[in-house]
């Protein structure tokens, strides 16, 4: 234990010192709000493609998935799908024109065409809601790895990460976080294909003495079909909605597309990045039955009732712990840890962005503020929004972090989703109809999961659920597409500045 | 390799017809991902095919020279 604190520490200490390196070069070229916000614009195609795939493969994509492999089976990979799904028809859909209308942040694309500033603040507080909860999801993973591996409380642990990811932010804005996320992207792929080449080994390189080995490790029931938690006809059709169509939601997705020189840029990023997370999700096949055939069976990673050490978000960790020993563990929670902090980063660079930018400048102060003044709140903001996330992540620590990711995605789906998809495609759009739309799909997600089986019952602690599905978007998705049609029906006035 | 600017809407039926159907099964008959194919279980070569048809299709239009103009009909 005192071996892997050691070197798991040296590993965190070297990470931590690089990108705090790479945070002050990048503090040194930020000159202006633009290069703050954006990088200047100047990210090529390919690097922005892995950043946006470091933005994306989160502590969920790592630690969830695998856990949910390990206690779930198939399911994981039902959630694979549907993400990578959104992939495409982010390109498909959005990726140019948010390119060709945005400046700073996705509120700006929607500011081309509505001057009223109710639909700025919808956008926001859609934009810091889904932060919000996207950043909890980090911090549950974060959390639990530093607590698993130096014994620090968890509320100390996630203070940690906190206190970094305000570093990262508030200095080097979006140029440190870009390349905070392509080390990490890479780091995480190279983590990855060596933990598969791992497990492949151990079965002579056969994908299928693997399949046959997790499956006798878990003969109650068949691991390569859905478990009992997708039972549920409605719930299945709910999750698949949210999570295909959460990424077109993502404000720290969807802001990477600004920091480009231009639309053939935006293309090329969502192609690097479709590939390199596609290829994780592969990756995360071999690892998460891997564990499944390797890990579930061994007495040493459970305790006395038999549950994973850590929990079921351990399940990596205690995989690399099994095939490299105490070294390559600390160095796979390592890889871990960057991946989180990078991703904290970014969507605390998004959550501020929308503070400083939108709620600030251009609704509190109703036009651009002084540029300085404007930063100092981006920063002030960075801090705030790390305080949030580290209190609120307390209540949700037991739950699956890919489970979680999952309503973050149905909130984005319902919210932010629908108001840009009709405003970038649909000319019938109003002002009214978009905050109509924007705050229905918001509210209703929302409400939804708060009285769902996550909150509602994990949560709060009560016996059954107000409503019986865990993820919303089957529900809050159409909703939020019928009230921006209705609000655009009956809108009476036109478009104003108020 | 030229793809035309009608293919857009086009892919995106194709990806969202493709990821409905996936979880139309999954919701009710995920009875036809049960067996094997060389070894490999059905459900887990569904999911492969999804992500190269998913990676295929990124893949196509990013590299389409013809989506490069503005498009017609823009609604700024």
């Amino acid at each position: 234990m005192n071996h892997l604190m050691s070197t798991a520490g040296w590993f965190f200490i070297g990470f931590v010192a690089l990108t705090l390196f790479i945070t002050l070069v990048a503090a040194r070229r930020n000159r202006s709000a633009q290069d703050f916000y954006t990088a200047g614009g100047k990210v090529p195609g390919w690097m922005n493609g892995i950043a946006l795939a470091g933005d994306y493969l989160s502590a969920a994509a790592f630690l969830g998935a695998a856990g949910m492999y390990l206690s779930l089976g198939y399911d994981s990979l039902v959630y694979a799908v549907g993400t990578l799904a959104g992939w495409p028809l982010l390109l498909l859909l959005m990726a140019e024109k948010l390119r060709r209308l945005g400046r700073y942040t996705v509120a700006d694309v929607l500011a081309q065409r509505f001057s009223e500033r109710r639909v700025r603040l919808m956008t926001t507080l859609s934009s810091l809601t889904i932060t919000l909860f996207y950043l909890i999801v980090q911090m549950v993973g974060a959390g639990k790895l530093i607590e698993l591996l130096f014994g620090l409380p968890y509320l100390d642990a996630v203070a940690l990460i906190g206190l970094l990811m305000v570093c990262y932010v508030s200095l080097g804005g979006m140029l440190a976080t870009t390349w905070v996320q392509m080390i990490k992207a890479l780091l995480m792929m190279g983590c990855g294909i060596a933990l598969a080449a791992g497990v492949l080994l151990h079965y002579a390189g056969s994908p299928a003495l693997l399949f046959d080995a997790a499956a006798r490790a878990a003969p109650a029931h068949d691991i390569f079909l859905p478990s009992h938690a997708l039972a549920n006809p409605v719930d299945v059709l709910s999750l698949g909605l949210g999570l295909t169509l959460g990424l077109l939601g993502l404000p720290h997705v969807l802001m990477r597309f600004l920091t480009v020189p231009d639309e053939r840029a935006a293309r090329h990023s969502v192609a690097w990045a479709t590939g390199l997370v596609g290829l994780f999700f592969i990756l995360n096949i071999v690892l998460g039955y891997g564990a499944l055939a390797l890990v579930s069976p061994d007495a040493q990673f459970h305790d006395g009732a038999g549950k994973l050490l850590g929990g079921s978000n351990m399940a990596a960790i205690h995989l690399a712990d099994l095939l490299g020993g105490a070294t390559l563990k600390a160095l796979v929670a390592a890889v871990a840890f960057a991946t989180i902090l990078a991703v904290v980063a970014g969507l605390t660079m998004a959550g501020a962005s929308a503070i400083s930018h939108d709620l600030y400048a251009n609704w509190l102060r109703r036009g651009p503020a002084n540029e300085k003044r404007e930063l100092a709140v981006s920063r002030w903001a960075a801090l705030g929004l790390g305080l949030a996330a580290v209190l609120l992540s307390t209540w949700f620590q037991n739950q699956n972090v890919a489970f979680l990711l999952g309503l973050a995605f149905a909130i984005s789906a319902s919210s932010q989703f629908p108001v840009l998809l009709l405003a970038l495609h649909w000319r019938g759009l109003s002002a009214r109809g978009a905050w109509w739309g924007g705050m229905t799909g918001l509210l209703a997600a929302l409400l939804l999961i708060g009285a769902g089986p996550a909150v509602w019952v994990g949560v709060l602690g009560h016996a059954k659920p107000l409503f019986p599905y865990a993820n919303p978007a089957l529900f809050s998705v159409p909703l939020a597409f019928l009230a921006a049609w209705w609000g655009s029906l009956s809108r009476s006035a036109p478009t104003t500045a108020t | 390799m030229s793809v035309t600017r009608i293919s857009g809407p086009l892919l995106a039926c194709l990806v969202g017809l493709s990821s409905a159907a996936y979880y139309g099964v999954v919701a009710f008959a995920p009875g036809w991902l049960s067996g094997r194919i060389a070894g490999i279980p059905v459900s887990i070569a569904v999911a492969l095919g999804l992500f190269l048809l998913f990676f295929g299709v990124t893949l196509l239009y990013s590299l389409a020279e013809a989506a490069d103009a503005p498009t017609e009909g823009d609604p700024r």
